[in-house]
């Protein structure tokens, strides 16, 4: 029987390969990238099927062999799927430079992840106006790129319906999205998550079918999960349920979150006015909410600071939560210096905080039961 | 009175010095943080960003807080500083140097003084803080942390190494070049906002030229020694006399200090003088900074017979010869970068790698293995840095690929001195001396 809507996300969240592999059979090329910054409408309007790379709480049992211990563990566990083959039906990847440690992981996921094509595109870390302009001239180097290696020409036409389609694909996850406002929500966090995952897995088309079908699939829930204190979470690459269902199982909701697998990718659109390279170069540099890029501060101290954590505290209040967690994951350095900073942000605006650092492994996640319990009993 | 209180340690702590140069750079050091103190002008704190000259030539005296963290370290009394960063939210896992300069203006701003303990007076006040991107993600996030304690505006800007595979395509040179060449401008117009006067570009010009004689002198100086048998100029050296090329370039005492260092490389290299009676086996830094809290501990290698040749650390890039034709001092200085930066990308690039080098070249280690005539190489992981710790075992790997030279990892941290265990390292020393001597033996 074919699976539809959140049955649908589940089973891909599962094995989110399955559809990519079974597209690559029937030849169609799937493109890999890591993190939020490489433009996916680049992907699509070359023909091929954008595929976020992620990793697995699994213990890590072969990166280490080719990575220090002392390091983001999300990037491992990429490197840890990417050595032991996992990622063979990746065409080609798309590594951007974000942060230290995906930028220095690159040449050796080249050395020892085969693939037939992988690009590098720096991401300026700096928003000035001359930061878009080099970016927009690094998009239009990875387009020639991609053009070379698809076939494909990416006319203005194919990328602006491409940017369409994941215009249409975020605004579907916004909606989605809505649906965890009301109290009980509709969806929880964990179910988020997977839907999160699976639209990063498969064609955009796809994607959208699917988001439509498990809007309406939630919308007409009976069954709604129970009241419960809500949540913000806070935080980078959380591409597992387990911590988002640990909080959900000791009896809160998680209903807004700031995350790469989350909002951070499905938040803010791109134009579809001017130069499809210009928009794509503003969207993925200037709208993405991640502590990587700096944003020069707009005068005073405490603007700098509406400036940097203003959409959290929205977040927060739009979707009427109690507490918010921040989950750092572990030798992740921009958000290791901002999050002191959002901490004592939103509790200025009354909201409580729960600061966890962490490896990010099934393990360590655990053994956050009692302090996620001891902040949810503070909260009641 | 510190000294008298714990001698042991501090003799522990320090390393011995081979040459006169080395010997000079503690007082340069002193003066450099004085001067910002007793001086009346305009003090900035800046990242290492290779872009000093245009301080100097705006009359502002720079302090490198990175450079601070590790004469703290080398003191042994950054403990007070991480500790309170710590406790104002700064994991344990944050660059050793940053959690020491938050922990030093958290404790500012709570007296209103400089910490008491604080070394060679402190770190005078600043009216601008300069940060950037290159090299690691603390260079520009440290310093917005910075906001938290100090009310000073702050500048960072951008300077990406070209891309090993496309930095010799013309496009991408312009775009690399113009994106540096605008972010530095802003640069220039930000430090004339803060100090109400225009740069003075004559000025400018020559003192990027007499930072082009300092880069060449360090450059042939490393090299030459690095090459010497018997080498006259240890690690531990190099690691001290890289500190005005990093934060005083521009100034004529630099320029001073690298025609010193050359003349007295050469002078050695040319008689013959190295260091040890007998370098049993000569060994690289090829990874990792030092541990800024030990530095004796190169003394305990050298008392075995091993001499640290030279560190692929703290390097100088192959300075590039700067046609007549770009007479802009500011595009002169993006030129250079760019070009040493491709440089160190194109010999990645014949290695194989295909990465930007964000003037971290991953090769590094491996470019000197063979000309330097080296028997081992050491590498330090850094629990705090990412910057300098990612990339070590592909090192090794690479390393291994070509030839069967031992490798050791020692693990702590530049500054942090409560990831280093001394016991585990003289230990790991051990075991490693005693593999070269066997197979010295085998090849003998
Ligand atoms: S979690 Fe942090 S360190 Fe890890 S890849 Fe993302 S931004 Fe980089
Ligand atoms: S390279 Fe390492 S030690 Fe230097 S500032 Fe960056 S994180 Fe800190």
């Amino acid at each position: 029987m074919v699976k539809k809507g959140l049955e649908w996300a589940k089973s891909l969240y599962q094995d989110r390969a399955q559809r990519a592999k079974e597209l690559r059979n029937h030849g169609k090329k799937v493109m890999g990238y890591i993190c939020c910054y490489p433009p996916t409408e680049l992907i699509t309007a070359s023909g091929m099927v954008p595929y976020r790379i992620t990793g697995t709480l699994e213990p890590i049992t072969e990166a280490d062999a080719y990575l220090e211990t002392l390091m983001c563990p999300y990037v491992r566990a990429c490197l840890d799927l990417g050595v032991k083959g996992r990622y063979d039906f990746v065409d080609g990847i798309i590594w951007p430079h974000t942060c230290d440690n995906i930028q220095k992981t690159y040449d050796i996921w080249k050395h020892y992840v085969p693939h037939s094509y992988y690009h590098y595109l720096d991401v300026p870390h700096m928003s000035d106006p001359s930061s878009f302009e080099f970016f927009a001239k690094g998009l239009d180097v990875l387009k020639e790129s991609l053009e070379e290696f698809s076939g494909v020409k990416i006319t203005d036409e194919r990328l602006t319906e491409a940017i369409g389609l994941h215009n249409q694909n975020r605004a579907l996850l916004r909606e989605l999205t809505y649906l965890r406002k009301p109290d009980p929500p509709l969806i929880s966090g964990a179910e988020m998550t997977q839907v999160v995952l699976a639209a990063m897995s498969i064609p955009v088309e796809e994607a959208n079918h699917m988001l439509r079908e498990t809007i309406a699939e939630v919308k007409e829930r009976k069954d709604g999960l129970k009241q419960g204190l809500r949540l913000l979470v806070y935080g980078s690459e959380i591409d597992d349920i387990a911590f988002i269902k640990l909080m959900e199982d000791c009896g809160a909701n998680v209903v807004i979150d700031d995350l790469c697998i989350g909002t951070r990718h499905y938040w803010k659109d791109v134009s579809a006015d001017g130069d499809p390279l210009v928009s794509l170069a503003n969207r993925y540099l200037g709208d993405i909410m991640c502590p990587r890029t700096f944003r020069r501060s707009p005068g005073s101290r405490q603007q700098d600071l509406d400036n940097r954590f203003g959409y959290i505290r929205d977040f927060a209040q739009e979707f009427d939560v109690q507490g918010a967690i921040l989950y750092i994951i572990r030798y992740c350095d921009t958000f290791e210096f901002d999050a002191p900073e959002v901490k004592d942000y939103l509790q200025e605006a009354g909201i409580p905080v729960l600061h966890l650092e962490d490896d990010y492994s099934l393990t360590s996640i655990g053994g956050f039961k009692t302090r996620i319990q001891a902040f949810l009993e503070m909260l009641e | 009175m510190e000294q008298e209180k714990r001698p042991e340690e501090v003799k522990k702590t320090s390393a011995r010095k081979w040459t006169e140069s080395a010997k000079k750079v503690r007082g340069l050091v002193a003066n450099m943080y004085l001067r910002a103190i007793t001086e009346d002008k305009p003090v900035a704190w800046v990242m290492f960003t290779l872009c000093n000259e245009l301080f100097v030539a705006m009359d502002v005296l720079p302090v490198y807080p990175e450079n601070y963290a590790g004469l703290c370290a080398t003191k042994r009394v950054g403990d007070p500083f991480i500790d309170r960063a710590e406790a104002d939210g700064y994991s344990n896992v944050t660059c050793s140097y940053a959690r020491i300069g938050l922990g030093y203006s958290a404790l500012w701003r709570d007296t209103g003084e400089i910490p008491p303990f604080a070394p060679d007076g402190g770190m005078a006040r600043p009216i601008m803080l300069v940060g950037s991107s290159l090299v690691c993600d603390t260079r520009y996030k440290w310093f917005q942390a910075f906001s938290r304690y100090l009310d000073v505006p702050y500048y960072a800007f951008d300077m990406p190494g070209p891309p090993a595979v496309t930095a010799h395509r013309p496009d991408v040179r312009e775009q690399y070049m113009k994106y540096n060449l605008t972010q530095l401008h802003g640069l220039v117009s930000f430090m004339e906002e803060r100090l109400g006067k225009k740069m003075d570009w004559d000025k400018l010009d020559e003192i990027v030229r007499r930072a082009e004689k300092s880069y060449r002198l360090w450059y042939d100086a490393y090299m030459m020694a690095g090459r010497a048998v018997p080498c006259p100029f240890p690690a531990e050296d190099s690691f001290r006399c890289f500190v005005p090329a990093f934060f005083m370039i521009g100034e004529q005492e630099a320029l001073d200090f690298y025609q010193g260092l050359y003349d007295e490389i050469k002078y050695k290299v040319d008689n013959k003088i190295g260091s040890l009676p007998e370098e049993r086996y000569r060994l690289l830094w090829g990874g990792g900074l030092p541990p800024w809290h030990t530095m004796g501990i190169f003394n305990y290698v050298e008392d075995r017979g091993a001499l640290f040749v030279f560190q692929s650390v703290y390097l100088p890039l192959n300075p590039a010869d700067i046609p007549d034709r770009i007479t802009n001092p500011l595009e002169r200085l993006v030129y250079s970068r760019y070009e040493m930066g491709i440089r160190r990308a194109e010999h990645d690039r014949k290695l194989g790698l295909f990465g930007a080098c964000n003037f971290v070249g991953l090769g590094n280690p491996l470019l000197f293995v063979d000309e330097f005539k080296v028997d081992g190489v050491v590498m330090h992981w850094l629990r705090s840095c990412r910057g300098a710790t990612i990339g070590q075992i592909y090192q090794k790997r690479l390393l291994a690929e070509r030839s069967n030279l031992p490798v050791l990892f020692v693990e702590s941290d530049m500054c942090d001195i409560r990831d280093y265990f001394e016991a585990d390292w003289k230990m790991k020393f051990d075991a490693f001396l005693e593999t070269l001597e066997t197979r010295k033996r085998a090849g003998a």
